[in-house]
């Protein structure tokens, strides 16, 4: 009998761990998928319209970007995010950052964004399953996610990403 | 050509130890002991020819060789040539290998056993050193040669050129493939049937040598990671580095049931499975970092056929030692009554609760793969999940260190311990309220932890003290090595808690863009940063952050961290600067400059409360196991 239960579970063992080696385990999809957009608060930066849950509500398709200041490849992604802002309206979640650079970025690189919010704390780019910058998403007219974007969106991405939206 | 020499001894070495299994079975001389001992020594000494060789190889930076191609590069110094020899996967297997033939060389070199015994162990040891070398030709020849040959290498993975690469793979090999001089013996005596003293008694140091050796290891890779490679933190739970932690903590388990295996001549069964264990997760932990089947920061090269080659290994080893088991564990079960209140209950209370540890953190490590294979759904299963089942796993273990030692043998009374200690518990009971006193306004995770640690210091020094005679003079009778190495290793643990507490609950980070000439304070810290300067070495460019430190206002030191970009790759690495106290260690790190003003860059900050204790427990540890090892050869001269 203990011969029986030990053939069990070393059989069992072998065998996912046989599978698990075709598998890449670098794949990650995003648990959002398909699931409505989480919850989530932001604070106001001056002078530019507060993001909050209620835009997503809207019957069109949306683009949420998070990004920062301080972050490299957000720089790159710019010009890409203004060329999608003349199609679609695009929300930024600007992470652990501060609103005078926010401020002076837009001013000096153009504003794609039809509002905005400081997530000061990361709380809402957890909600979000955000963990590096940048990172987009597509968002449909029933505010349920489509696709999720990570890092920097390059020329070649956006045709990816037009695909999507259309 | 000389490469084609290391293929060769690597060949012999594979032909050499597989006499270990087809040397009893042809029986072909009368004395089988000698066969295999003239085997280890000539395995050992045709592995390190090997590996000999291979570092030549890499120090005349022999490009025709692909792993050196891949690994080195000619503009690479001397001493990262020579550890690039096991940064990579086919040379650290090589060193796999011969830390194998080395501990069966040891063991073939001890005396006083008898014949047969050493017979069998070695003959264990000599047909796993067979398994491994197969593995190695097969399917990790480090001599393979690339056509055309190339003129320079691609350069070895900058993280990886760093004095930490030069102790810490080799240490924790050590350690990690020590177990399987313990796996050996403890199947010797399994198929030897024989349930003397005498045989638990050769095991006992080698458990101690392979955990010193483990914590050591580990204790160097968590150094490595915060100090050189500037990760922020000291632990990860990743799963390489808990592949390192699980056969440490099920060999801390077998520390202590072979003291009662050896002196109360029970749990002997127990002893010999938690031997088993120990050695099938190193292999397991090797089957999880070279195969790829788990997303881990130690992104190895992977490939799916060594995979599957280890993975037969360690089913096939598996098998083979459980069914073993669980034939012969019957001779090995005295059916001794354990009272809980003795000292030998306390310790296999421990044990239950160190295997539930090890085995919750198995079940972690390898549940994101089976949940993928089984449900096909992505999850990973990090940090949070792990210190959630540390925390309350805590209490028992530091009870056990606390009052364990001051509980008898065989049989204790719960009263008689009580009014032994109860000077004890009104220290207990003060340095509690001290720790409340001095940290009442942190984290309530913090309090309990820190009180823990400074529960378990208090007790071991108690321990101690009960060596103090105050009559008529105070005089410090004799302490046994056996004591003074187990006071080391509890307030090793002690200082490790406090450490580790101070490090990732009590964090301060600050991330911002930092002006030149701004003031930045972390605790009782300013940082105040000048600008950054363009350095230029041998086999990197970088860019130098300059801070000074003041504290109240004194200044205190110049911090330079730098972001690195090496030439040969153009991988660019990040070096933090740390200034380490006893009370914490203030930790820059700098990132991009900022796109809109020249003046200001990035600049993270962090303030980690009593870090350096963390290694200084570590060394408590090794300082305790080595104590323990001394003991065994003044005993065994």
């Amino acid at each position: 009998m203990k011969y029986f239960f030990l053939l069990i579970i070393m059989s069992s063992f072998g065998f996912m761990f046989y599978k698990g080696l075709k598998i890449d385990p670098s794949i990650v999809p995003s648990n959002l998928i398909d699931e409505e957009t989480p919850n989530f608060q932001l604070k106001k930066v001056e002078n530019y319209p507060l993001f909050d849950s209620k835009d997503l509500l809207k019957k069109e398709i949306k683009i949420v970007n998070f990004f920062a200041t301080w972050c490299g490849p957000c720089k790159i992604e710019h010009p890409q995010l203004m060329e999608l802002s003349s199609s679609f309206r695009i929300y930024g979640i600007a992470k652990k950052d501060n609103p005078q650079n926010i401020t002076k970025w837009l001013k000096s690189y153009g504003n794609p964004f039809d509002k905005i919010g400081l997530d000061n704390d990361g709380i809402s780019s957890i909600e979000w399953g955000v963990y590096g910058l940048p990172e987009t998403f597509l968002i449909n007219k029933d505010n349920k996610i489509l696709y999720k974007h990570i890092g920097p969106i390059m020329k070649n991405d956006l045709e990816k990403i037009n695909a999507f939206l259309k | 050509m000389i490469a084609e020499l290391g293929v060769f001894f690597l060949i012999l070495t594979l032909i050499v130890s597989s006499l270990g299994f087809i040397g009893p079975i042809l029986k072909f001389n009368e004395n089988s002991e000698v066969t295999q001992i003239k085997v280890s020594k000539l395995a050992f000494f045709c592995t390190i020819s090997s590996f000999i060789i291979l570092t030549y190889c890499f120090i005349i930076s022999d490009f025709s060789l692909t792993i050196i191609e891949k690994n080195s590069n000619s503009q690479l110094p001397i001493i990262y040539k020579i550890t690039g020899v096991w940064g990579n996967h086919e040379g650290s297997i090589l060193l796999w290998l011969l830390v194998m033939t080395f501990f069966g060389f040891l063991f073939s070199c001890q005396r006083k056993i008898d014949a047969k015994f050493k017979e069998k162990t070695l003959n264990i040891q000599n047909t796993l050193i067979f398994l491994i070398s197969l593995f190695i030709l097969l399917t990790s020849n480090p001599f393979d040669r690339n056509f055309p040959p190339a003129i320079d290498g691609a350069d070895l993975n900058p993280l990886l050129q760093d004095p930490g690469l030069i102790i810490h793979p080799p240490f924790l090999y050590l350690g990690y493939v020590g177990s399987s001089i313990v796996f050996s013996i403890s199947i010797a005596i399994l198929i030897l049937n024989n349930n003397t003293k005498e045989y638990f008694e050769i095991l006992k140091p080698w458990i101690f040598l392979s955990w010193t050796f483990l914590s050591c290891g580990i204790g160097l890779g968590s150094w490595w990671a915060y100090y050189e490679l500037g990760w922020g933190g000291f632990w990860f739970w990743d799963p390489v580095e808990n592949a390192s932690l699980l056969p440490w903590l099920t060999s801390s388990a077998l520390l202590h049931t072979i003291i009662i295996s050896t002196k109360k001549n029970s749990l002997q069964n127990w002893t010999l499975f938690l031997s088993i264990i120990t050695f099938l997760l190193s292999l397991l932990g090797t089957f999880l970092v070279r195969s790829g089947v788990l997303v881990s920061v130690h992104a190895f090269a992977n490939d799916p056929k060594r995979g599957v080659f280890i993975l037969l290994l360690l089913l096939a080893i598996s098998a083979i030692s459980f069914v073993l088991f669980l034939k012969r564990s019957k001779t090995f079960s005295n059916k001794i009554q354990i009272n809980l209140v003795s000292r030998e209950g306390a310790i296999s209370l421990n044990n239950i609760f160190m295997f539930t540890l090890t085995f919750t953190i198995l079940l972690g490590t390898v549940y994101p793969l089976f949940s993928n294979v089984i449900f096909n759904n992505k999850i990973s299963v990090g940090a949070p999940f792990f210190n959630s089942i540390l925390s309350p796993l805590m209490i028992p273990i530091t009870l056990g260190m606390m009052f364990g030692p001051f509980l008898r043998w065989e049989k204790d009374d719960m009263n008689n311990l009580l009014s032994r200690i109860k000077i004890l518990l009104i220290i207990l009971f003060l340095v509690s309220l001290t720790v409340w006193y001095l940290n009442y306004k942190g984290p309530v995770l913090s309090i309990i932890f820190f009180a823990f640690s400074a529960w378990i210091i208090t007790s071991s020094l108690f321990e101690l003290s009960n060596f103090l005679s105050f009559k008529p003079r105070i005089i410090l009778r004799k302490i046994p090595l056996r004591t003074f190495s187990q006071v080391s290793a509890h307030i090793g643990i002690a200082l490790v808690i406090l450490g580790a507490t101070g490090t990732s609950i009590l964090r301060i980070e600050q991330i911002q863009f930092q002006e030149i000439n701004e003031v930045i304070t972390a605790k009782n810290f300013k940082v105040k940063f000048l600008g950054i300067k363009m350095v230029e070495k041998e086999n990197y460019k970088s860019q130098m952050g300059i801070f000074e430190i003041y504290k109240n206002n004194k200044y205190v030191k110049t911090l330079t961290p730098e972001k690195r970009m090496y030439n040969a790759n153009k991988q660019v690495t990040t070096e933090a600067a740390i200034h380490s106290t006893v009370f914490g260690d203030l930790y820059i790190a700098i990132g991009d400059g900022n796109t809109l003003s020249k003046n200001s860059w990035t600049t993270r900050i962090w303030f980690n409360s009593f870090t350096i204790w963390i290694w200084i427990g570590v060394l408590f540890l090794v300082l305790g196991g080595m104590l323990s090892i001394f003991r065994f050869i003044k005993a065994n001269k």
